[in-house]
């Protein structure tokens, strides 16, 4: 009996040191992290901006501004590598940082051209760290920037800014990329990957310069617009709001998008066509040693609405409005295939995969000056789409006259 | 260590068994009633001492020996003794002198129509008697009393239990009385197979203790154990079944309950039926329930009085409600403390918000406020209840919201330990154990998180698959699994697919005559 209990004491004992490095951190000796920034400071060094909750949103108030309150505290800081910044932030914070729930990277212009790959290897070599939080590119600003304008309608930036980016790639003008897609990409041929972008808005950018702003622009003056290429770890170039739709077209990751093309009856006046489905695909093949590229679309839809009268389910209506969507998407495509072409020189439709698979020796003779080659190629694009429905009516309310 | 404890206690048991056995056998010896009336009368007054309850009536009367009478008043019912035995006594010395029979047999012969007489030839047995409320009628020149049991005194009639409460069932519960409550067995069972076995046990109190089973549905083996532990009591008192059930049990220092206990006629009957033996005891309408196993502290009556696939889910919510009021503190604690990463975000800037700035770790605050809830429901049970009103609103509420307020004790622990307090309620017959397992779980968790919980779980899973009720593993069916009895556990089948009695406990496959199509 003694035995057996000495047993099974000594057994449970000894799966004690089996769960690795543990320790008893009580919440409140944690700054909880939710949005992270990175730049390269003047002389250099790392900065790093840290978005973290506010243990007391009620009665601190940090920019004291009028708005909403804000629910959380900006703290940046530098220092020659990352970790030796992040070190840092105990000093300024006094609680240690946490990494789990970050939601949100941002990367500054000026640090996203040097390249991104310092960073991720703090976020795959920690193991707090989330793979799994967004990185959006601040366009023509610094990641200090975006973290530090009011949020206006959540809690704190990161949050607002995650929101809206997830509110855009439902639209298709945006990309939504996770850190560890990023990572992911150290396995591709040639890195080549797109993400999204955050940058201020003309309209109301103008607006927030006025006399009266503050020192921190609101986040309503910055949008997320648009997506950035990112080219080995670098980045290389940006891509419109319709570049982006043309080329999550080509990549299969449009679910539903509106496009508006021009009404076949009334000259002026614009129909919206709602996507329902939308499948892409990309082929490379070889013809007389050089790569002939292609993006195949396959698409449905309905009328989502229309300006201006007509019945649109007469054929002659509906062959028009389709030719006129492919037409859109067609161009769509092709825009953002130009930019990948001749501005970025990076592909970011991912045709090296497809001649890797399919043609091993041509690819070899060919990957050493790749850039040039894609630059050079054409892509052709095929757009094949359907309209399932008119909606629930078929005619518009008329004037009678 | 734990074994030289349980040698020691083991001793120190046989000792006192031992010793009370060389007193019983002392006693034994009986002692003959003293012919002369005086000498007799003496050695009563010598024995009961002057109490001031004890009556002793000398009838003289010319034509015959004198009587005595010994009783003890407001046991004795004094309208019988005036009526029917000093009543006969005078009316036999009136009586002509020729062919009548003798005093003793005509006493007895009058008196069995009123109530139960028996010859008493030894003294210890008639002091016993008149203790218990008889009459004991001493003739002078005669060897041999006569007792006759005219016991009456106030009894409670049976009313709800405040114990096991059902929506929809019976509701009688047992009372102090152990004849109601036999009579009460028996009106739920009627079957010449349902036995009472009579023991008196506890050298002062001579409390009447019944072994209660139903021949041939009960097993012998565990009717033979439980009989052979009653003998086996050596005490001074039995004032309650608890001072039984802690002779008989098989865990004595185990936090779960190995003897079941109801007072509810109902619940006893339905035991008695699956083959279990019920012990009633004198004095007490808590009638012990044997073998006790774990699964029955999840039952309830009202999963066997409403439709099967509602009490279902009362079953599920009571299975729920134990496992959530074990380990909500812990998993709150380690989860917080331990592994931040398994809250959802939303969640976590919740807690974080209202966490912080508060003096003391989640583990203090975790132990103060369950202490504090405890000490709440202690007082609250102790006090009679318009002050235990009082008490558990100045506690609960005032108290309770002044402490977050004061921010000594974040909103979400009192949240987390207030549903952890009230789904205890849910398993009201644990709710003892789970106190304990509550904490044993929250140092568990403080020390390494959830492995700490996991061990903790291991040792005391291990530890209800070691101990046994009457014989019978203490998890069965879980664990040592029966497929048959399964039906009981986690689900309450039907009472007609219920056809089977629990073969855990019969050891053997008993088939119940089913309610449904014969």
């Amino acid at each position: 009996m003694m035995k057996k209990a000495a047993c099974l004491l000594l057994i449970l004992a000894l799966s004690l040191p089996l769960c690795g490095c543990w320790n008893n951190f009580d919440l409140d000796s944690l700054a909880i992290v939710v949005g992270v920034g990175f730049d390269r400071a003047d002389d250099g060094r790392m900065q790093v901006t840290a978005e973290v909750l506010s243990p007391n949103p009620d009665q601190e108030n940090q920019s004291g501004g009028s708005g909403g309150k804000r629910g959380s505290l900006v703290y940046t800081v530098e220092g020659a590598t990352f970790f030796e910044a992040i070190r840092n932030f105990i000093a300024k914070t006094g609680k240690r940082l946490y990494w789990q729930d970050v939601q949100l990277v941002v990367v500054g212009e000026d640090y996203a051209k040097e390249g991104v790959t310092d960073l991720l290897d703090y976020f795959q070599r920690d193991q707090q760290a989330n793979l799994k939080s967004d990185l959006i590119i601040a366009k023509g600003m610094t990641a200090q920037e975006v973290l530090k304008a009011q949020p206006n309608i959540d809690q704190t930036a990161a949050a607002q800014i995650n929101n809206s980016l997830v509110g855009t790639v439902t639209s298709g003008e945006t990309v939504k990329a996770m850190l560890f897609d990023i990572v992911r990409q150290n396995s591709a041929l040639k890195p080549c990957i797109v993400v999204g972008a955050i940058e201020k808005d003309k309209a109301e950018s103008d607006a927030a310069e006025s006399p009266d702003s503050k020192d921190s622009p609101e986040l309503m003056g910055m949008v997320v617009k648009g997506s950035a290429i990112l080219k080995n770890f670098k980045l290389a170039g940006y891509l419109s709001p319709e570049e982006t739709r043309g080329f999550l077209f080509a990549d299969d990751k449009i679910q539903s998008t509106i496009i508006s093309v021009e009404n076949p009856v009334e000259k002026n006046k614009l129909v919206s066509i709602k996507l329902t489905e939308a499948s892409g695909k990309i082929k490379a093949d070889i013809v007389e040693n050089k790569p002939k590229l292609t993006v195949e679309i396959e698409a449905k839809g309905a009328v989502g609405d229309q300006q201006g009268g007509g019945d649109l389910t007469a054929p002659e209506h509906i062959g028009a409005l389709t030719a006129a969507v492919e037409n859109e998407i067609r161009k769509e495509i092709a825009s953002a295939a130009s930019v990948s072409q001749k501005e970025s020189g990076s592909d970011i439709f991912c045709f090296s995969e497809d001649i890797y698979q399919n043609d091993y020796n041509k690819w070899r003779e060919m990957a050493q000056n790749w850039d040039d080659v894609y630059a050079q190629s054409d892509i052709g694009i095929r757009v094949n789409f359907l309209i399932k429905r008119p909606g629930m009516i078929t005619e518009p309310v008329e004037k009678k006259e | 260590m734990l074994g030289n404890f349980k040698r020691f206690y083991k001793n120190v048991r046989a000792e006192r068994t031992y010793q009370q056995n060389i007193n019983a056998e002392k006693e034994g010896v009986g002692k003959p009633i003293p012919s002369n009336l005086d000498t007799l009368k003496q050695r009563l007054i010598q024995m009961l001492g002057e109490s001031s309850d004890f009556v002793l009536k000398k009838i003289p009367l010319d034509r015959n020996p004198t009587v005595l009478i010994a009783c003890i008043e407001g046991l004795a019912d004094k309208e019988l003794l005036d009526r029917d035995i000093i009543g006969s006594v005078t009316a036999y010395n009136s009586r002509p002198q020729s062919g009548r029979e003798k005093f003793v047999d005509y006493l007895k012969n009058k008196l069995v129509n009123t109530c139960s007489v028996k010859e008493i030839s030894d003294l210890d047995r008639a002091v016993i008697s008149i203790l218990s409320g008889e009459a004991v009628v001493f003739t002078d020149g005669s060897r041999t009393a006569l007792s006759a049991g005219i016991q009456k005194w106030e009894k409670r009639s049976p009313n709800e239990p405040k114990t096991g409460t059902v929506l929809r069932g019976p509701r009688e519960g047992f009372v102090e009385s152990i004849a109601i409550n036999r009579s009460m067995l028996r009106r739920k069972i009627i079957n010449p197979s349902l036995r009472f076995e009579t023991f008196s046990i506890g050298r002062q109190t001579k409390t009447k203790v019944d072994l209660c089973y139903i021949k041939g549905t009960a097993s012998e083996e565990i009717v033979n154990e439980v009989r052979k532990r009653l003998l086996n009591i050596k005490t001074d008192v039995i004032l309650e079944s608890a001072y039984l059930e802690q002779f008989i049990e098989d865990a004595p220092f185990s936090l779960f309950a190995t003897v079941g206990n109801t007072e509810r006629p109902d619940v006893a009957a339905s035991k008695l039926l699956e083959g279990r033996v019920a012990i009633l005891c004198d004095g007490t309408p808590f009638v012990l329930t044997l073998p006790y196993l774990f699964v029955e502290n999840l039952q309830a009556g009202d999963d066997y009085y409403s439709r099967s696939a509602t009490s279902f889910f009362g079953r599920m919510i009571r299975f729920i409600g134990f496992l959530m009021t074990v380990y909500l503190p812990a998993l709150y604690l380690s989860f917080t403390c331990f592994h931040q990463g398994a809250i959802p975000f939303k969640l976590l800037v919740t807690i974080y918000t209202v966490r912080v700035n508060v003096p003391f770790g989640i583990f203090v605050s975790c132990l103060f406020v369950l202490l504090l809830f405890a000490l709440i429901k202690e007082a609250a049970e102790l006090l009679p209840e318009p002050v235990s009103q009082t008490v558990s609103i100045v506690g609960g509420v005032v108290v309770g919201q002044a402490i977050i307020t004061a921010g000594l004790v974040s909103v979400a622990t009192v949240i987390v330990i207030s549903i952890t307090v009230i789904t205890g309620y849910v398993v009201p017959e644990l709710e003892k154990p789970i106190t304990i397992m509550r904490v044993f779980m929250l140092v568990g968790a403080n020390i390494v998180g959830n492995l700490g919980i996991t061990l903790v779980s291991i040792v005391i899973f291990a530890y209800m698959c070691a101990i046994h009720s009457i014989g019978v593993p203490y998890l069965s069916p879980i664990a040592p699994l029966s497929g048959l009895d399964i039906k009981d556990v986690f689900f309450s089948f039907p009472v007609w697919a219920i056809f089977q009695k629990p073969e855990t406990i019969t050891k053997r496959y008993v088939k119940r005559l089913r309610g449904k199509n014969g």
